[in-house]
């Protein structure tokens, strides 16, 4: 009999980038890149589970705006002739590498991992959204939403902003999943008192937060975080536990900082002959990331004394890794166990583009997790965070505490000098869109058209990635632009709408660039 | 908190510093005003609030006009943060309100309050010399997290009390830095040594060098520093502080303030003439040490 609880959570997210004005589009490579190293990987490694009956479970967040772009027709098309391009620079690899055995070693497993894609691509049709869905039908994975555009609760002003971004949300996931979610994430974990009520609303059931969101909470949680708490609005929260989140994210001691993985920073892009890999970069023709990496992390060296990456001991490293993680949990519940007279739930809460993107051994790392608390333990029972739910139903009332899982723990990496002269403008915005749709209960045609895609060039706009980007310093004009530009269009079209001016080519135009949510409906701020 | 990821870049953070220098297209611009008067507050984290405000030169006129030249006459205009009663006071005899000198023009500030876990308001207003406070415009409320662990208990917690400080540091909250109970609140304690600073800093590795206190029984010491900017040009420049549009008074003067905390902060000081021909700059680097 189980002891307690293991909660596995990864958060998949990127921001809606797509530009069909452009051939070519530099921040597009989030999503391929995210494609190839993240989502594709996970997925295939669920399916070989369920394949093989091991009852794994784990809990992600596919976001409304990644779910968007996974099964958008033209990022799809424009993702599929990335690949083939890869293809082409990975058969060239493998005669490139011929002499060398351990670079033709990774040459053939980029090569079998890209083969892998496209062939994963052809199962489900274009979008893997399809093949998520399957998994979650069988009860191993749990999807849930996040805030529509990952907008920034704590710092929305009007309530009707909030709703949009849950209800919007909602809609949007029981479109694609059938179904409605049981659980969000609230983008960068931020929550402020009160937010809960609209979770309840849109019958959301629970959500998470950061260890101090609970911690901090009043009265103080009887059971810190290893049991959910109730808000006062009924929905309840689970909170992160730090000691798991540590061994992975920490810099010093987390995993993928172990010499056998590879490093992430050293690309064939730079390395190799210019005229040998320019076909492969953008049109621009400025060396950058292809994804082929030849040499592992190896230690704390320069770039150029890395040392060549060898894949088979990589994975072995993971599986330790994973027996270590394991066995720590197992330790950390049999203590908490013994404490409490209750079995304990771990929360270990992840950036889903952690496992494969930055840590490319990370989805092998879940896979021999899960196989390892599958057949080697009897301590551990994972669970989603509903099915917890269902086992225990009596939990204390607490209030917990405005905090996000960023930087010091609260708002400030989204409102800080570089990013804070948004605020006015995205409030401003908002009030419009609610005057909007308030004075405007019954718009046909073109207006409606009009005012729902105000109604998305807001919510594009809220996206917290962009406050997030201009925080960090880095390709912060795209951020300015993407801000400044959902804005203005937001402006032209409040306007023109006053004015009974709307032009249907720009209102054309604007759907069909910014195609995100397309059975919105701006009544969602009256 | 969220720590860096072994590789000290986030997602997203992939293009590599060439790129910067290509992308120039930074979106269309937006409006400088948008003739209203308002004024809004925003939590950054248990100690700074964040105010915005626009009031029109029209509201002031009229606010002003039935007062005298002579009491207006070396008034300042002052953003004056009031405490909501009853929202946890904790036996404080501190004033019901504080008032921080701004310049209108500067159009935002940081303000930092004496204690975290309260509600508070801003009202931005002109006092006069005599001590008077003529209301432009009043904030909406913000309630500030306590940043701490609540002193509420509850039935259940008593049951397990004891226990508890052992709980949190399996809970892995130690693994911030330290062990037993009292680092248990290893955030709310980061939060008090630096009172919420500001800068960016590395992820996760507290800063030194905000509202240092060296408090031992009834001698107290605190001691915390600003950086205000200030200066005049034309009337009709542009003025733009690191690349972000300042708005300037109409006697050209302009006044700008931030937080300061450790380490060294540059500050390009640019004015541009309304038709774009000429330009003067200055840079200010200042650099504070706390010790």
């Amino acid at each position: 009999m189980e002891k307690g609880y293991l909660c596995i959570v990864l958060h998949a997210h990127l921001p809606f980038v797509r530009h069909p004005e452009y051939r070519d589009f530099l921040e597009e490579d989030w999503f391929y890149e995210g494609m190839t190293e993240t989502y594709i990987p996970l997925l295939d490694m669920f399916e070989r589970l369920l394949h093989e009956g091991i009852r794994f479970r784990i809990t992600m967040s596919l976001t409304p705006t990644l779910c968007a772009m996974m099964s958008d027709r033209l990022l799809i098309n424009r993702y599929k002739s990335r690949l083939s391009g890869l293809m082409e620079f990975s058969e060239k690899e493998l005669f490139r590498t011929k002499d060398h055995p351990l670079f033709h070693k990774t040459a053939r497993m980029y090569n079998a991992k890209l083969k892998t894609c496209i062939k994963m691509l052809e199962k489900h049709r274009g979008n893997l959204l399809h093949g998520f869905k399957k998994i979650a039908d069988s009860g191993c994975l749990e999807i849930i939403t996040c805030c529509a555009t990952h907008g920034f609760l704590p710092l929305m002003i009007h309530r009707e902003s909030k709703r949009a971004q849950i209800r919007v949300a909602v809609e949007d996931y029981a479109e694609k999943f059938a179904v409605r979610p049981k659980g969000i994430w609230l983008a960068e974990c931020a929550y402020s008192p009160g937010d809960d009520y609209l979770l309840k609303e849109s019958g959301i059931r629970y959500f998470f937060s950061d260890t101090h969101g609970i911690l901090f909470g009043s009265p103080r949680p009887a059971y810190g975080i290893l049991a959910p708490v109730y808000c006062p609005s009924g929905v309840a929260v689970f909170a992160r536990d730090m000691e798991s989140a540590h061994q992975v994210w920490s810099a010093d001691i987390g995993y993928p900082g172990d010499s056998r993985y590879r490093e992430f920073y050293r690309d064939a892009g730079y390395d190799l002959e210019y005229d040998y890999v320019k076909p492969y970069l953008h049109s621009d023709g400025i060396r950058r990331n292809v994804g082929f990496k030849y040499y592992k992390v190896t230690g704390k060296v320069e770039l150029s004394e890395k040392q060549p990456y060898d894949y088979e001991q990589a994975r072995q490293a993971a599986a330790i890794h994973a027996g270590n993680f394991m066995f720590n949990r197992e330790k950390q519940i049999e203590h908490l166990y013994g404490i409490l007279k209750k079995k304990p739930i771990i929360t270990s809460m992840y950036d889903a583009e952690l496992f494969g993107h930055w840590w490319y051994e990370g989805p092998e790392f879940l896979e021999f997790l899960f196989r390892k608390i599958y057949y080697d333990q009897k301590t551990i029972k994972v669970v989603t965070p509903s099915e917890y739910m269902e086992i225990h139903k009596d939990y204390q009332v607490v209030q917990p505490s405005m905090s996000s899982w960023g930087d010091k723990g609260y708002n400030e990496v989204w409102l800080n000098q570089s990013n804070d002269w948004i605020y006015r403008h995205l409030h401003k915005a908002a009030s419009l869109m609610i005057r909007l749709a308030r004075s405007n209960p019954r718009a046909r045609g073109l207006k409606k058209r009009a005012l729902n895609q105000a109604a998305r060039e807001l919510l594009l706009a809220q996206s917290s990635d962009w406050a997030f980007i201009m925080s960090t310093g880095t390709t912060v004009p795209y951020a300015h632009k993407r801000t400044k530009d959902h804005l203005h269009y937001f402006m032209k079209i409040y306007e023109s709408v006053n004015n009974n001016s709307i032009e249907e080519k720009f209102i054309s135009e604007l759907e069909q660039r910014d195609n995100v949510f397309p059975n919105l409906n701006y009544r969602v701020y009256a | 908190m969220k720590p860096a990821p072994a590789s000290p870049v986030k997602k997203k953070i992939k293009i590599d510093k060439q790129t910067k220098n290509i992308y120039i297209d930074t979106g269309y611009p937006l409006p400088e005003k948008y003739n209203e008067d308002i004024i809004v507050v925003l939590p950054r984290d248990p100690y700074w609030i964040f105010v915005y405000w626009e009031i029109n030169d029209d509201t002031i006129k009229r606010i002003t006009n039935g007062y005298s030249a002579a009491a207006l006459k070396q008034s300042e205009i002052v953003l004056r943060l009031h405490a909501v009663a009853g929202v946890k006071v904790q036996g404080s005899n501190s004033p019901r309100h504080t008032d921080f000198p701004v310049s209108l023009s500067c159009q935002n500030w940081y303000l930092k309050v004496s204690k975290p876990g309260r509600a508070y308001w801003v009202e931005l207003g002109i006092k006069t010399l005599s001590g008077n406070f003529i209301s432009l415009a009043r904030s909406n409320r913000v309630e500030l997290p306590s940043g701490d662990v609540s002193t509420e208990d509850s039935s259940e917690w008593m049951s397990v009390s004891e226990k508890y400080g052992e709980l949190l540091s399996l809970s892995g909250v130690d693994k911030i830095g330290a062990s037993s109970f009292e680092i248990a609140r290893i955030l709310a304690h980061r939060w008090k040594l630096i009172g919420g600073s500001s800068s960016g800093g590395s992820k996760g590795i507290p800063e030194k060098g905000i509202s240092v206190s060296r408090n031992s029984g009834a001698f107290r010491l605190q001691a915390d520093a600003d950086v205000v900017i200030r200066g005049s040009t034309e009337p009709t420049a542009k003025l733009f502080v690191n690349g972000k549009r300042i708005l300037i008074g109409s006697a050209g003067v302009f006044r700008i303030g931030t937080n300061f905390p450790d380490g060294k902060q540059e500050f390009v000081i640019k004015a541009v003439s309304d038709k774009g021909d000429e330009e003067r700059k200055i840079i200010i680097t200042v650099e504070r040490k706390t010790k």
